[in-house]
């Protein structure tokens, strides 16, 4: 998922990080002061969840983790897993620093996106449409990821089908994963920490929680 | 209970993610998903190249091209099986770059310091013999005992001799340590300087909101 130096166009880099600081804007002033330790968690989650791979069949991925965050944080996955991504950069040579910011929207945008739109069903009094809003939320912004990145890399002039089929195809064992983790995720939280799953970010500021 | 989740789920990754390196024959071949690793080095009149995933997943069929420091292309070709590809060397001196692309939007790149070839076509015949001829010499007076006199030809002979023994002999430790230097895999100390990181910017960020309020207020409900 993380395009590397040197291969994207100018305009699609300049795109993808006016995106990326639209995006930064918005979940930077989601994030309230209480909420700072838990984002700065879930990007230490997001640095250390790309050293984990997965190898199942002929190809190998490894987890992303970006819809559990989305889940979670809702807009604050842009900022949680820019930093997330930085430090992936420049310790781990992953993606690149002028790729910064498309990889930010390419993994953050769909996490943000279904982790705000589900930001009821998963609070709903109906514990199976909130583990399907789960398994939803876990596994679909990983497999929109690797069509954006398959996009970008189109916009950039290689051929969107074959390697958009080759980015789905490979993370297919962690878009399964990742729904079950978030789904997990989802039902372990209503029963131990259900503030956490509380739409706290934007939302909560008209409607404090009780 | 509730509280350690996000500690406990932190400390499971990261040890996920070291289990593996610590106990490698458990994790047999690795992710081909972030990152390509190259490294190239020279041995006789080639330029070799190697590309890698990660130690045991090579860059199969990706596109490899020697660039000239200002971004001209000078050869291509496509790695095999084991990541490998060799170019002729190129007639140009100096610094080099080897780009892989290995799709996915994956692509690395090694420059090879013009230091650092010993293929150079202008260094491998006439610049070097003049040190050795005069050592020669030297060695030839004293030993008068009557070992026949080198003509410069049969010198000249010899020296390319073992310079090209020696290229075929250190090929492995060239190769070795080209590979060494450019090893960017993560290791402990990145992933804990990351963390570390991660923990410094949140004590930035509580830092500037507790100089934001003077006196605070006490926060206990």
């Amino acid at each position: 998922m993380h395009i590397s130096e040197g291969i994207l166009s100018p305009p699609v880099l300049v795109a993808g990080a006016a995106l990326s600081l639209a995006g930064l804007a918005i979940g930077i002033k989601s994030i309230k002061e209480e909420d700072v330790p838990k984002a700065a968690i879930l990007s230490a989650v997001f640095f250390t969840a790309s050293l984990i791979h997965v190898n199942i069949g002929p190809s190998s991925a490894h987890l992303i983790l970006s819809g559990l965050i989305g889940l979670i944080a809702r807009w604050a996955a842009f900022p949680i897993v820019f930093f997330g991504l930085l430090l992936q950069g420049v310790l781990f040579g992953f993606g690149g620093l002028s790729t910064l910011g498309v990889n930010t929207f390419t993994m953050a945008a769909p996490a943000a996106l279904f982790g705000f739109l589900a930001r009821r069903a998963v609070n709903s009094p109906n514990m199976a449409l909130a583990s399907a809003a789960g398994l939803f939320c876990g596994a679909v912004p990983v497999l929109v990821s690797g069509i954006l990145v398959a996009f970008s890399l189109y916009l950039s002039g290689d051929a969107f089908a074959t390697v958009g089929y080759v980015i789905v195809a490979a993370n297919l064992p962690v878009v399964v994963i990742e729904g079950l983790v978030a789904m997990f995720l989802v039902q372990f939280l209503r029963k131990v920490r259900p503030d956490l799953l509380r739409p706290t970010l934007l939302v909560a500021r008209e409607a404090p929680l009780a | 209970m509730p509280r350690l989740f996000f500690p406990l789920l932190l400390a499971l990754l990261t040890f996920g993610a070291l289990a593996p390196k610590a106990f490698s024959p458990l994790a047999p071949g690795s992710a081909s998903a972030h990152a390509v690793y190259v490294f190239a080095y020279s041995a006789s009149d080639q330029i070799c190249s190697e590309s890698y995933f990660s130690r045991k997943n090579r860059v199969q069929g990706g596109r490899v091209s020697l660039l000239s420091p200002n971004g001209t292309l000078l050869e291509s070709g496509v790695t095999d099986g084991e990541g490998t590809f060799c170019f002729k060397s190129p007639d140009v001196a100096g610094d080099l770059i080897v780009a892989v692309e290995a799709g996915e939007g994956h692509r690395g790149e090694f420059i090879l310091r013009a230091s650092e070839r010993s293929d150079s076509p202008s260094a491998s015949f006439s610049p070097a013999s003049p040190s050795p001829a005069p050592a020669e010499t030297v060695e030839a007076g004293p030993a008068a005992a009557g070992p026949p006199a080198f003509s410069p030809q049969d010198a000249r002979a010899l020296q390319n001799f073992i310079r090209a023994e020696l290229r075929d002999q250190l090929k492995p430790i060239v190769r070795a340590l080209a590979e060494a230097e450019n090893d960017q895999s993560p290791t402990l100390r990145n992933v804990v300087g990351g963390l570390g990181w991660i923990a410094g910017l949140l004590g930035l960020i509580f830092w500037r909101l507790g100089r934001r309020r003077p006196s605070p207020p006490p926060s206990r409900d």
